[in-house]
């Protein structure tokens, strides 16, 4: 696969891919942030809505995040809820978090799912990133 | 060497035009289309809506920092 360049955003030059979460058909088109820091790949509960996913049927949980916050975050083990990187397509393993009111949403790629399938280099002095097909997978057809 | 890769790599998801444009759009949840905002709204759901109503019917969508100066979560 190719290098990404970094995103230019408020908060700075950061390490952002167009990923897309699907729920059967149902599609969402989401930025998301490449964290290697991150257990899991996390996405704003809104996405959840948008992909006709139902709240009442989420298993709820709370996470403790970097800062220290507390969010409420859910998921819905029992739904055939995949994400798709460039033409790849997998089983998305992350959650989706309810943000509480005044803070600044993002969403994440973490190492349950995308890094399980990818290697990702960064390389922050030119501001990009290689990401490869984990050797695991079969690398996805041009 | 690094130019060799930068001639081949992606674009960005968020470009250096975009990111100025979407500081008109703090807090709010932007449609996307060929990397501009083609709809906006106070939910993703408004935001889809009103880019569909625009004739766009996969947008990317995303909420916009409003205070981006904090830490992220």
């Amino acid at each position: 696969m190719p290098w990404y360049e970094y995103s230019t955003t408020a908060q700075g030059i950061l390490p952002y891919v167009t990923v897309h979460l699907w729920h059967g058909s149902q599609r969402a088109n989401i930025v998301a942030l490449v964290d290697s820091g991150a257990d899991c790949s996390l996405m704003d509960a809104s996405y959840a809505d948008l992909l006709g996913l139902d709240r009442s049927e989420a298993v709820a949980s709370d996470m403790v995040t970097a800062s220290g916050t507390t969010v409420s975050v859910l998921h819905w083990p029992n739904r055939p809820l995949e994400m798709q990187f460039e033409s790849d397509r997998f089983p998305f393993l992350g959650k989706f978090i309810e943000f509480p009111a005044g803070s600044d949403p993002g969403n994440l790629v973490g190492r349950s799912d995308f890094f399980q399938r990818y290697i990702v280099q960064f390389w922050d002095a030119a501001q990009m990133m290689n990401i490869d097909t984990s050797p695991d997978f079969p690398r996805p057809a041009p | 060497m690094v130019d060799m890769k930068r001639a081949t790599s992606r674009r960005p998801a968020i470009d250096e035009k975009l990111s100025k444009e979407l500081t008109a759009y703090k807090g709010q949840w932007v449609a996307l289309h060929n990397g501009q905002v083609v709809a906006s709204g106070a939910s993703a759901r408004e935001a889809a809506e009103a880019a569909l109503r625009g004739g766009v019917t996969d947008p990317l969508l995303f909420r916009v920092a409003a205070h981006p100066e904090r830490l992220r979560v």
